[in-house]
């Protein structure tokens, strides 16, 4: 790089700062242009590489450097996008938020943080129409020059996408103050959260609003009249409710109000015990001694083949003359049942589960130390055709819940094939083991019961109806429990929860 | 602070692993160590106060001029007109109390000159071949039991020294942070950055520059102070302490 004689360079500092989740240690020292994309650091690697002259700007892009080497996370990186709450490119956006908030906060003027080519960048994305764009960088600059600048562009092409994203600023600047103005906020903090493990704590902060942009980027604006006649034509399909396939993948129709929503109607999830994480999984044994007839989705069918004719009607009856009997090989099942207090389940209802499905394998879970990891949380109370001898026989349960998402997972992880029936028995209300009950943890219930197809039902009198249809193979229509249908209609309907995950795994 | 609660504070908190390698070389029995690594980190103060110095400890600062005077010792004019021997910091931490051996600490090492350096190589060579004649009396000199040798340089690497020289103290520890005990004297805000900034390289500002920096800054503030401490990287120090207190009361 040719740099003029006498220039005074200026290095950015980031051994000045330390953090709590990591030691101190020898950083490299980079120079650069004073360019959108050029400058960055790598907290892993220990490696910043900013501008080294005197404008503000120049200033300002080693600043918004330096408070990512203080608050943006380093080795748990990873571990943050595989949690699969929101997607990386909606994290990497959202941090910039943070980090230009941060910098605001410490009396920087980020007024002054611009390159001169956002207008450019807002037109581009306004005339090809990327939506999904436009939100990103919206809300990468927010609060900063290059902000309005974008939204000058994007104006020149699309009226109504620059007023969205005007709106989505001040949503996201609105969040952000909101929260930075708590007396105990963490929204910066450094410290490893207790809980998940994962360090630094203020980074929940932007997966939380991550998670909030992964939904926003898949709710383009649409004028009014649009988006009636796109009601009217998909009408059809919004009737067809929420059905889950005996047999089959579930249907990918959606709940009807998330077509009619707009950018204003949707909101972040509540930030709300944002500290809490989920138990891990005790098993405890109980002895299955008693042997059940049948199996769960098992069935006989005529067929004009075999060597024992038990439908002998069927001579005069059948053109085909099926008097024989074929046995259809089960699809096995796995029943999960949230054992915690709030199911107010009886050993009655329980025994009533396991009749209706005889061979099944069946789990129950809840929570009874709080979390101290004393007491199992969860038994099998059937399997292979076995199950308990009697009420006696059953596990205590009747507490907390604690640990619904590891249950969750691993009675997918228990399922043979994709068409594997799989009824979780649920009220809705799941929490960690202290009680800690959010959004972001249920949404990762919701989100895993989408994506592997789960069947959720609310009592023990759905999950009985559901267990038989599922025997005489007809469709299970899917009812939420009150709990996670607020939540789902807070974050725009299944059809958007899907649309974000389909996204997000074709990315990955 | 007393000896009884100064060990108790080495003993419950943890100390790096730079200075808790030196603690247990010393503590058994080890008696020739180099301690090399940035300047400003605590190694000649470690050398003159850590392990058994109850004999006392004699500190030789090597440079290209010094002559074998301070090694071995040297006739001097005494203030009635004649001569007399000087004996030098090395022979006086061979004889220590005079029972036993004391403490020799030999500062930039890498920068003696020959001849000192040769004879260094002689007074620091093993208990069993190491002596020296006295050229006035024709007394021999021999190291005393529990005469200990500790070495301070600032290269980087260690095998940049001689190879005779690393042969006679086959330990070598790189001191890349300041001792805690040293720390306190510092700003709680600091104490971090100082251990970061001990071993940064290019980049780096020592201890004793972030003391200073500390003392002035109660009365300045931190922008004069950092003006006057700092030079032209005050704007860039400035700015991440700013950014570095973010988030600081969570």
């Amino acid at each position: 790089m040719t740099k003029p004689k006498n220039r005074e360079t200026k290095f950015p500092e980031p051994h000045f700062i330390s953090r709590n989740d990591r030691p101190v240690g020898r950083w490299t020292v980079e120079e650069c242009a004073p360019k959108r994309g050029v400058a960055h650091s790598n907290n892993v690697e220990r490696r910043i590489v900013a501008p080294t002259g005197n404008s503000k700007l120049e200033r300002l892009i080693r600043a918004h450097e330096l408070m990512h080497t203080k608050i943006s996370p380093a080795d748990d990186y990873e571990k943050w996008i595989k949690r699969g709450i929101a997607s990386h490119q909606s994290m990497v956006a959202v941090e910039e938020l943070r980090v230009n908030y941060g910098l605001k906060l410490q009396g920087f003027d980020v007024a002054e943080l611009l390159d001169g080519n956002e207008d450019a960048d807002g037109e581009y994305v306004a005339i090809h129409n990327q939506w999904d764009s436009a939100v990103i960088f919206a809300v990468a600059t927010a609060g900063t020059g290059g902000a309005k600048r974008f939204l000058v562009g994007v104006r020149r092409h699309n009226k109504l996408w620059a007023d969205s994203l005007a709106t989505i600023q001040k949503r996201f600047l609105k969040e952000i103050k909101k929260d930075t103005s708590r007396a105990s906020n963490g929204v910066y903090s450094t410290r490893v959260e207790n809980e998940s493990g994962l360090a630094p704590r203020g980074f929940q902060w932007t997966e939380r609003m991550a998670e909030y942009l992964d939904r926003l980027c898949k709710n383009e604006p649409k004028p009014i009249e649009a988006k009636t006649a796109k009601k009217d034509t998909e009408g059809e399909a919004d009737e067809e409710g929420d059905v889950v396939s005996s047999v089959g993948p579930q249907s990918e129709s959606s709940t009807p109000e998330e077509e009619v929503e707009d950018i204003t109607r949707l909101s972040p999830l509540s930030s709300k015990g944002d500290n809490e994480d989920w138990g891990k999984l005790i098993w405890g044994k109980v002895p299955l001694t008693k042997t059940v007839q049948g199996n769960l989705g098992r069935k006989r069918i005529s067929s004009n083949l075999g060597r024992n004719p038990r439908r002998i009607h069927r001579l005069y009856t059948d053109p085909q003359r099926r008097i024989f009997d074929r046995v259809k090989r089960a699809q096995g099942g796995i029943v999960l049942v949230d054992g915690s207090g709030s199911m107010q389940l009886t050993h009655a209802n329980i025994i009533q589960i396991l009749e209706s499905a005889p061979g099944a394998l069946v789990a129950i879970y809840s929570d009874m130390d709080r979390g101290r990891g004393k007491l199992p949380n969860i038994h099998i109370v059937a399997k292979d055709g076995k199950t308990v001898a009697n009420e006696k026989g059953l596990p205590e349960v009747g507490a907390g819940n604690g640990v619904d998402y590891p249950a969750l997972k691993w009675a997918v992880g228990q399922r043979k094939n994709h068409r594997t029936p799989l009824i979780w028995v649920t009220d809705g209300g799941v929490c960690t083991p202290t009680g800690g009950l959010n959004d972001r943890l249920t949404m990762s219930c919701i989100k895993e019961s989408i994506d592997s197809k789960v069947l959720v039902v609310e009592d023990v009198e759905e999950a009985v109806n559901a267990l038989k249809k599922l025997h005489m193979r007809q469709e299970v229509t899917r009812n939420w429990p009150v709990y996670f249908s607020q939540l789902i209609r807070k974050v725009g309907g299944v059809q958007k929860i899907q649309k974000i995950q389909t996204a997000r795994s074709e990315s990955n | 602070m007393t000896t009884t609660t100064k060990n108790k504070l080495v003993n419950t908190e943890k100390l790096p692993d730079c200075w808790q390698t030196l603690e247990d070389c010393l503590n058994a029995g080890v008696t020739r160590v180099i301690l090399f690594g940035p300047p400003g980190t605590g190694k000649t103060y470690a050398g003159i106060k850590h392990g058994d110095v109850s004999r006392g400890a004699h500190r030789l600062i090597c440079t290209e001029d010094m002559t074998n005077l301070d090694v071995t010792g040297a006739f001097m004019p005494s203030h009635d007109g004649k001569f007399m021997w000087v004996a030098g910091s090395a022979l006086k931490a061979w004889h220590g109390d005079g029972t036993q051996g004391a403490r020799l600490v030999v500062d930039e090492i890498d920068k003696a000159g020959g001849d000192v350096f040769a004879t260094l190589l002689a007074m620091l060579d093993s208990e069993e071949s190491a002596s020296w004649q006295n050229p006035d009396t024709g007394e021999t000199h021999t190291p005393k039991e529990g005469f200990s040798a500790v070495m301070t340089t600032n290269i980087e690497d260690v095998n940049e020294l001689p190879e005779a020289l690393k042969d006679r103290f086959p330990i070598a520890i790189r001191i890349n942070q300041p001792h805690p005990d040293a720390l306190k004297r510092l700003s709680h805000d600091l104490r971090a950055v100082a251990i970061a900034l001990a071993d940064a390289g290019d980049q780096r500002i020592s201890l004793r520059t972030f003391m200073e920096f500390d003392k002035l800054r109660a009365t300045l503030g931190d922008e004069k102070a950092s003006k006057y401490i700092f030079g032209r990287r005050a704007e860039g120090i400035l700015d991440a302490m700013k950014i570095n207190a973010v988030g600081s009361s969570t």
